[in-house]
């Protein structure tokens, strides 16, 4: 989807590991979209989601001399974000009062800000996509929070990012097999979660 | 697995065949098996509608560009800048690949070079690491503490009380048992006197004591100090209290290590449950 290895991304990685922030910067532009849905999905707010962003671009700059090619920069970029996240996540546990935050945004589902986010204006102009409504779509982030965090993941990496296999195991430094199961079991217990909700899905998302 | 093989094909491989992420062999046996199955195709059409919807969900378009200005690359050296949350996911990145990885084998090095060595994170860690290495140090000397008092105490039995004590640390200092030669001799009162000075400290803080003990040379401390350890009494006492400020560190370093993920991965979502 976004994987151009290209003998451009080559030399932009040369520039920026030689200290190049305007080389990085077009790094930061071809790859923002992919941190920031990955981010978006995964936490379900807005704000967190540009604030991991922004982070994962500032840790990646600072550790790029320790990024040697080998895996995609994207893989890379992607596995600096789930550890911010996971970061996120275990600080709030540590701080039960910002989890309380943080949970009240998660649930209020009408927060302009996401809706914001999900409505995104180049959907209408591609006609390959069904037009979801913001009521499913909330209701598919919904299902996705119901799943656990390692499911959630390899969901969010291969059905909305679009990677393939190989690379979701390397994001997320595990080996195909508990790739493909983890992928399974998300897409079948958000299938159990969806099914409660009938009403809510197109009429060529209903079960027969 | 194996003997679902020869029935029907399973959950993983009905929604990897919907990815083309199947092997040959496998692609095959599912192909072959589906126009004969309608549990398994209504399975697979259910799977590949989920699939779908998440397909169809549009893609948000980031709120701001992301670039990095000086201004960002300044304040993110502070201490509470995003540095230290990035050396913090740095740093406890092995936590998550622990979790999420159960073979380390597909550790790509790379990403495992993510991690910085310095960062709070690290420090905390090493910090509790120390803590613990400390605390087990002191359990230790505390049971030899009090294995040795109390065997001494049951050899001379238990008239060898507190005066006798101090009466021993008073002579070992005149004479200290490993004290050498030119060691300044003291009259047994001064000793008695820094025996009490010195004892609650040592016995507060055994991290410093046990150092001094091993690190400083100090002829004088130490002939105090081997001298109130002849005591069974004291070394009972001492022995007691390293054991419980020892359990108490271990304790905390416990309870500060960060939790683990729940162990989410359970077996629910099978072919049984979705029929």
């Amino acid at each position: 989807m976004h994987a151009r290895p290209d003998t451009d991304e080559a030399a932009l990685l040369a520039r920026s590991q030689s200290g190049d922030v305007n080389a990085f910067n077009e790094l930061v532009l071809r790859y923002q979209s992919s941190v920031y849905n990955v981010a978006l999905r995964m936490l379900g707010d807005a704000d967190l989601a540009a604030d991991i962003t922004q982070d994962t671009f500032l840790s990646a700059f600072r550790h790029l001399a320790t990024f040697r090619g080998g895996t995609a920069f994207r893989s890379w970029l992607l596995r600096i974000t789930t550890n911010l996240v996971y970061d996120h996540w275990r600080r709030q546990r540590r701080h039960p009062d910002e989890s309380l935050e943080a949970a009240r945004d998660e649930d209020d589902l009408q927060s302009p800000a996401t809706l914001a986010q999900l409505a995104s204006p180049t959907l209408e102009a591609n006609p390959e996509l069904y037009l979801l409504h913001q009521e499913l779509q909330e209701l598919i982030q919904r299902g996705l929070a119901e799943l656990p965090p390692e499911q959630r993941l390899a969901v969010i990496l291969c059905d909305i990012e679009g990677l393939p296999y190989e690379e979701i195991a390397a994001v997320t430094h595990t080996t195909l097999g508990t790739v493909r199961s983890r992928i399974a079991r998300g897409r079948a217990r958000l299938r159990t979660y969806l099914a409660r909700y009938q009403e809510l899905l197109p009429r060529q998302f209903r079960s027969p | 697995m194996a003997q679902d093989y020869q029935e029907h094909p399973t959950l993983e491989q009905l929604s990897a065949y919907l990815d083309g992420a199947l092997s040959a062999e496998e692609e095959a046996f599912c192909a072959a098996h589906l126009p004969h199955c309608a549990s398994c195709r209504s399975e697979l059409a259910s799977l590949r509608l989920t699939r779908d919807l998440l397909r169809a969900l549009p893609r948000a378009t980031p709120p701001r560009a992301f670039t990095l200005t000086p201004e960002l690359l300044r304040t993110s050296s502070r201490p509470e800048g995003p540095e230290s949350v990035a050396a913090d996911a740095g740093a406890s990145a092995e936590e998550p690949v622990a979790l999420l990885a159960p073979s380390p084998s597909a550790l790509s090095p790379q990403t495992h070079q993510v991690r910085p060595t310095g960062g709070a994170g690290a420090r905390r860690q090493h910090l509790r690491r120390f803590v613990q290495v400390l605390s087990a140090l002191a359990a230790v000397i505390a049971l030899v503490l009090l294995l040795s008092g109390a065997l001494t105490w049951l050899r001379e039995g238990p008239s060898s009380t507190m005066s006798t004590a101090v009466q021993r640390a008073a002579e070992a200092s005149v004479t200290p048992p490993f004290a050498q030669q030119e060691g300044p001799v003291r009259t047994p009162a001064a000793a008695t006197e820094e025996s009490r000075g010195v004892r609650p400290g040592l016995t507060a803080t055994p991290a410093s004591a046990s150092s001094t003990a091993e690190k400083q040379p100090d002829r004088h401390l130490s002939a105090l100090l081997g001298a109130a350890l002849s005591a069974p009494v004291e070394r009972l006492l001492l022995g007691g209290l390293l054991l419980i400020v020892a359990l108490v560190g271990l304790l905390m370093t416990r309870k500060a290590r960060s939790p683990s993920w729940p162990g989410h991965d359970q077996d629910e979502a099978n072919r049984q449950a979705a029929h």
